[in-house]
């Protein structure tokens, strides 16, 4: 189902048909999205059930003013933002590291089927901040535009450009030092 | 930006290819999950804490009317208290009366992290004041 049928459905009062829409259409891509920032499966699918009840909630606030998708996106990117900030609390009191924990994930994990320089990409994925952790995902894997990142983050283009490129160059230094 | 000779990113093609995956019928699972939350309207999922409110709002009204309709005089202050329960109850007693409220009443690094996160602190912020 495409993004305007859903708008029309949820216009015309059937939003129950127009949610089952969104989930048919965003569930696997909003699952990988969220997964490359919390590595475990289960986490994911926790996170992926609150995201889409954050979306059902928010429907009637949606104005048409972005497109759906950059606003689904907006809502999986805060959630996932939060919380990741939970974790990092967490591993304050733990006086861990939070991306420390999210490299045991990946190494844990029974569903990482990937080789050892992809395991290092994710790893150093991890290891940068925030911000820059959001656009170098939306950029190198999901292939966004700046502008359509801009939209979701609320980010000017500029800062965008320039977050993923230190990102970018990081994350090149680190692979090449293990490789 | 991009040195070909050194840019491992953009020379290995796999490395923009997902390395995890999920368990069989995952995503199939998921979406039928999905739909039957959706069939309680967003009334239906409110009611119960409208209810809450509702008795809470009730509790304080009837509270602060007691309140204001007990005299001054009648009120009992702390050091009574503790010398009219001092005579009530000792101290195993007190232990056998209040040690679950007690035990129920320790915060959870749960809602420490709830707490802080709510009221805008970052972690950032908690580590300069070390």
């Amino acid at each position: 189902m495409t993004d305007e049928r859903i708008i029309e459905l949820y216009g015309c009062g059937q939003s129950e048909e127009a949610f089952r829409g969104i989930t048919d259409a965003y569930t696997e891509r909003l699952y990988w999205h969220v997964r490359r920032f919390l590595c475990s499966h289960e986490d994911t699918n926790d996170l992926l059930q609150d995201i889409f009840i954050k979306i059902w909630t928010a429907m009637p606030a949606f104005r048409g003013d972005s497109r759906l998708y950059t606003w689904i996106y907006r809502i999986a990117t805060n959630e996932v933002l939060n919380h990741l900030r939970k974790q990092k609390f967490k591993a304050l009191i733990s006086l861990d590291s939070a991306s420390g924990i999210l490299e045991r994930k990946i190494d844990d994990d029974a569903y990482f089927n990937g080789d050892e320089l992809q395991r290092e990409l994710h790893k150093a994925i991890q290891r940068l901040p925030e911000k820059q952790r959001i656009v170098f995902s939306l950029r190198y894997f999901d292939e966004m535009k700046y502008e359509e990142i801009s939209e979701i983050t609320d980010t000017s283009v500029g800062a965008l450009k320039a977050s993923y490129h230190h990102a970018y160059n990081k994350i090149k230094e680190e692979m090449l030092k293990r490789f | 930006m991009k040195d070909l000779k050194t840019d491992i990113l953009a020379q290995e093609p796999k490395l923009k290819i997902m390395p995890y995956s999920v368990p069989e019928g995952y995503f199939e699972t998921f979406k039928a999950e999905m739909k039957p939350c959706v069939r309680m309207s967003l009334t239906e999922r409110l009611m119960p804490y409208v209810a809450m409110a509702a008795v809470f709002v009730f509790l304080v009204t009837v509270g602060t009317l007691f309140l204001q309709k007990t005299s001054p005089a009648e009120i009992m202050t702390q050091e009574d208290y503790l010398v009219f329960s001092g005579d009530m109850m000792n101290t195993v007693e007190y232990e056998m009366a209040y040690g679950s409220q007690i035990a129920d009443a320790e915060i959870e690094n749960e809602d420490i992290i709830n707490y802080l996160i709510y009221s805008g602190v970052t972690v950032e912020e908690i580590e300069l004041s070390k």
